[in-house]
């Protein structure tokens, strides 16, 4: 049988906050519960009452952080017990006690365990429970109980075999729903700790912090496009995309050791071929392609003909915004767990096309048509994160990489290669990470609705079924209230809309 | 311009990369399977579920709902915590 220690840093908190606390140990059962309570004010033992004894227990196997004020949640002392013996690290969601008439969401539904998004802000919150083996490892009791919460999860989450979310309700908190911490002193020592050689950089206004990895070598960056030359209007021109693609990568990226391998269809315009091979120059190659269309197929041949380290796959209507985008999303390969990275994409007009992707279970463009500014529920369109999969338009994978899990999947000619694509990456032991911190244009129609093949659908779902009715990187309980927003599509209305403002890993 | 690379060298890599995928979605397979039957699921073809989880809007829940809405605003809150758990 599991015994838990909880533990609250009293700094600040009313004795009203601690009483709140203490009598929700007191209902969690007849066990006498030890409570270990920092800067607290006296007499405690008044407070908390005769089933709490205050102080240490070495004896504990989960140790508890509790902020003042909140409410443990008998089931998050049950999920402990049951949980695997290499499960470290727990956490769970949150519900918000708040006033009848109070806008503001009732819910914090979690994600599963995000190290990147860690690094970024504080997503999981005051409330974690870490076996008493971890906690001493992390720098102790004391320490910890003393941290603030963000620099408390980064050191627990360094030491934990596994960390397990649970989307179950761990504890209840009188505070509005306020936005993750992010401390950047915190995310610079764990930087140091992990021997991460990055910068942490704090954007106190959203607030964030941005991991920014150093780029120790400049590997050879093969950019494959698919294309057929067609023109499209843009900004009140009309232009080849392709042409337009390869030359703004030339002419605004700051990374420049790149190779242009366009895979070209029969009907591409010569006039284009001619114009690419102009701009290209030295560094570009044109591959016919006379067969039917099978984007799959088309990439993986423009793979098999080039030669660069690293393969960004590049829809021939996008353009790159932010000039270090490329060295952004190469940085992140220093990790070298790392599979894919892929970029903030907007449409022509400034709204977002894609930030990642998300299961619902069907395949969905997160914030999708929002305004360029948003935030997104708990600034999640602002934090660099992992993702379950990120939009081929424009995606940066290594050939090592590409090779392992044996590129594009051929079975999927239109849609859900990409899908298909990050999910083999993942299945081989790699991440996939959405950065906001690259932006790049795609041009796609906005009223564009991908057609739907059920036989595709069986093979997506044949696969990786189970993924798509459970996104890792999402939360079941938010499933429902996507339909409400799906159902709303083609208008203005967002997750925000939908969900609260704190969706989607909030919700009302 | 870069020259290109070998047919037959593009094609040996094409064959290869299908290989390697047909393995993947092999081990993908098994493991959903695997899910499946240790949930207790039946392992059946995939279809997305035009409305995960929406039991709220289904017709049998309307008079369900329309009680909900007009019942006090404090049992209400108390009945969407115990649906929270």
């Amino acid at each position: 049988m599991s015994s838990f220690l909880f533990v609250t840093n009293a700094a600040d908190a009313s004795p009203e906050a601690l009483a709140v606390t203490a009598k929700s140990l007191r209902r969690l059962g007849f066990t006498r519960r030890p409570w270990y309570l920092t800067n607290g004010p006296a007499p405690l033992q008044q407070l908390a009452g005769r089933r709490i004894s205050l102080g240490d227990d070495a004896s504990a196997e989960w140790v508890v952080f509790v902020a003042a004020g909140d409410v443990v949640e008998r089931d998050s002392l049950h999920i402990a017990t049951t949980i695997g013996a290499g499960v470290d690290v727990l956490y769970g969601d949150t519900r918000h006690a708040i006033k009848r008439d109070d806008p503001l969401p009732t819910f914090q539904r979690r994600p599963s365990f995000s190290p990147e998004r860690l690094r970024s802000h504080d997503y999981i919150g005051e409330f974690i429970m870490a076996r008493r083996s971890v906690v001493n490892a992390a720098g102790g009791l004391e320490l910890l109980a003393n941290a603030g919460s963000h620099d408390r999860n980064l050191r627990l989450t360094e030491k934990a075999r596994q960390v397990f979310r649970s989307p179950v309700i761990f504890n209840v908190t009188p505070n509005p729903n306020l936005l993750p911490v992010a401390d950047q002193v915190a995310v610079a020592a764990h930087l140091q700790r992990t021997g991460i050689d990055a910068t942490a950089i704090l954007d106190p206004a959203t607030p964030t912090v941005r991991v920014e990895r150093t780029l120790k070598q400049q590997p050879k960056v093969s950019v494959i496009i698919p294309t057929r030359g067609s023109s499209a209007e843009v900004r009140g021109a009309t232009f080849p995309l392709v042409v337009n693609a390869v030359r703004t990568l030339i002419e605004r990226s700051t990374y420049q050791n790149l190779e242009f391998i366009v895979v070209a269809d029969t009907p591409t315009p010569p006039e284009v071929r001619a114009e690419l091979a102009r701009i290209g120059r030295d560094r570009l190659l044109i591959v016919d392609y006379d067969k039917a269309f099978n984007f799959a197929v088309k990439n993986n041949i423009g793979v098999a003909h080039s030669t660069g380290e690293f393969i960004l796959l590049l829809n021939d209507d996008a353009e790159i915004i932010s000039p270090d985008a490329l060295a952004t999303m190469l940085a992140i390969f220093e990790d070298g767990k790392v599979g894919i990275v892929g970029p903030m994409l907007y449409f022509e007009d400034g709204t977002i096309q894609s930030a990642g992707h998300v299961f619902t279970p069907d395949p969905t463009d997160m914030y999708r048509s929002q305004p360029a500014d948003t935030r997104g529920a708990h600034n999640y369109v602002r934090v660099q994160r992992e993702a379950s999969s990120v939009i081929a338009a424009c995606l940066l994978t290594s050939r090592a990489v590409f090779d392992a899990v044996g590129g594009l999947s051929t079975q999927f000619p239109s849609n859900w290669n990409d899908i298909d694509f990050a999910l083999k990456v993942q299945q081989a032991g790699y991440t996939v990470i959405f950065t906001p911190h690259a932006k790049f244009f795609h041009f796609e129609s906005k009223t564009r609705v991908a057609l739907r093949i059920e036989t595709e659908v069986a093979k997506l779902g044949g696969r990786w079924g189970d993924i798509l009715d459970d996104d890792p990187f999402f939360n079941p309980r938010l499933q429902r209230f996507i339909n409400v927003w799906r159902s709303d599509f083609h208008t203005e209305r967002s997750y925000e809309d939908a969900l609260g403002p704190t969706a989607p890993i909030s919700s009302k | 311009m870069i020259s290109p690379r070998d047919d037959h060298e593009v094609q040996r890599l094409l064959a290869q990369w299908k290989q390697i995928d047909d393995e993947a979605g092999r081990a993908a397979t098994a493991r959903r399977h695997r899910v499946l039957q240790a949930s207790g699921r039946p392992v059946d073809e995939y279809k997305f579920r035009e409305k995960p989880n929406d039991w709220v809007h289904r017709d049998w829940m309307r008079p369900i709902r329309f009680v909900y809405r007009n019942i006090p605003q404090g049992v209400r809150l108390q009945v969407k915590k115990r649906l929270a758990k």
